[in-house]
């Protein structure tokens, strides 16, 4: 599970990219890039608990930017 | 230290946003012609202080997200604030420019408003992903993290959530904060630290007090207390440390009392010599006229003075109350035997005589 979460955040990172969108919205990919950064160094640094804890997130976190990802990624 | 501000140009997409600069400052910034706020790190700043023209494309911070962030914050920002107003201008003025993804054959505010658009769903998902942080109460968790990691990326990202939540963290009252029950543990770090960082008082306007409440509040987060507490720890502290060396504010006023009343005593006691006329009226100053005469007669300023003054004095201090000031005492002094001075002394004393009649019966 630890794998597969690294794996899909990886990958959301990378198309989180602000260079898609318009400078109106650069900001907000960005944040988005910055949260996924975030949650993909606690799923690799954290243990036991703190681990599962990481990972519930993580996941939650890939379901609410499925949409923001395929649009970013089918040319919006 | 700049005397005046330079003003620099940055365009994006060509449209051009206005910064002018003072003391690595950003006093103003204006864009689309309205005046907007950007922050901008002290390191971009010199990058657009240094660079050869005051007219810089935004290319040149390609890859800098701090900076792309901003810039795209602010006009984030002026388009919302266009459409709220219905500013058409500024609305027509976007729609031209490039910065807004535009579906050219619909309505360009339906255009921005779709709720399947890429604006909507990106505005939808940070304001998801942002209470869904907040629900998970991950401040504690971030801070964790950024023991274990060094990621300058992450970093950045954690410092701001973290100082969002040292903003929010409730004032400290005396009133309702001194008495509070705390974790005997956060008591016992929040005393340890500021007894190692040799704090006294804290005051709001100085940067390292703020610096050390701020330190204060980050290892406390880090030992798995809240915010709120952390803080609330840190002054109350601070309090009690200052009422067990100095006493609360009601035990100093009360001693300022006793010591007011001790230097009364003293003074009295002093009085009760009789030598001067100030003497006397302290002495007399409860007393009836014969008990007043009696001390006046003993009193040595008294006993020097020629005949006429004491005369005069007699009338005035004991059946006139006329209190003995500085100027009533300079009047006598000036005065001599003969009769000129003796009259200049009636005249300027009968002066202080009315005024204090008027000034009693007020």
């Amino acid at each position: 599970m630890k794998e597969q979460t690294i794996e899909a955040l990886g990958k959301a990172i990378e198309a989180l990219d602000h260079n898609k969108v318009s400078w109106v919205n650069k900001h907000l990919v960005i944040d988005l890039n910055e949260k996924a950064t975030v949650l993909l160094k606690s799923v690799e640094h954290f243990e036991d608990d703190e681990l599962q804890k990481a990972i519930n997130v993580s996941q939650e976190f890939l379901r609410d930017i499925e949409n923001v990802i395929s649009k970013l990624n089918g040319g919006l | 230290m700049d005397l005046f501000s330079k003003r620099y140009t940055i365009l994006v997409n060509d449209e051009p946003v206005e910064l002018s600069i003072k003391n690595n400052k950003i006093r103003n910034a204006y864009f689309m012609n309205n005046r907007m706020s950007i922050e901008l790190s002290e390191d971009i700043i010199k990058q657009i202080q240094t660079y050869p023209s005051t007219v810089i494309n935004a290319d040149k911070f390609d890859g800098n997200a701090e900076f792309t962030k901003s810039i795209s914050k602010m006009m984030s920002q002026q388009l919302d604030l266009a459409i709220l107003r219905n500013d058409k201008t500024t609305l027509s003025r976007f729609a031209r420019s490039g910065l807004v993804e535009n579906d050219k054959t619909a309505d360009f505010l339906q255009s921005i408003n779709n709720p399947t658009g890429v604006r909507k769903l990106l505005i939808n998902t940070v304001d998801r992903t942002n209470s869904m942080f907040k629900i998970l109460k991950l401040d504690r968790f971030l801070d964790k993290l950024k023991e274990k990691i060094a990621d300058t990326k992450a970093d950045a990202f954690l410092q701001t959530f973290q100082q969002d939540q040292f903003n929010k963290a409730v004032g400290y009252d005396s009133k309702l904060h001194l008495h509070q029950e705390l974790d005997t543990e956060l008591v016992t770090l929040a005393s340890n630290f500021i007894k190692n960082h040799n704090i006294e008082v804290f005051d709001a306007e100085k940067v390292e007090d703020k610096q050390s409440e701020e330190l204060f509040m980050q290892t406390a987060l880090r030992n798995g207390f809240l915010v709120d507490d952390a803080k609330i720890a840190f002054h109350q502290t601070l309090e009690k440390n200052q009422i067990s060396k100095y006493g609360t504010i009601e035990d100093n006023l009360s001693l300022i009392e006793k010591l007011k009343s001790n230097i009364e005593f003293l003074e009295k006691q002093d009085a009760m010599k009789n030598k001067t006329l100030k003497d006397f009226s302290k002495v007399s100053e409860d007393m009836t006229p014969v008990e007043k005469i009696d001390i006046l007669v003993k009193n040595e300023e008294y006993l020097s003075m020629n005949e006429a003054q004491k005369l005069r004095l007699e009338n005035d201090v004991i059946y006139d109350d006329v209190p003995i000031t500085d100027e009533y005492l300079s009047n006598i002094d000036t005065s001599s035997a003969d009769m000129g001075g003796y009259q200049e002394f009636n005249y300027n004393n009968d002066r202080l005589k009315s005024q204090h009649q008027v000034n009693t019966q007020q």
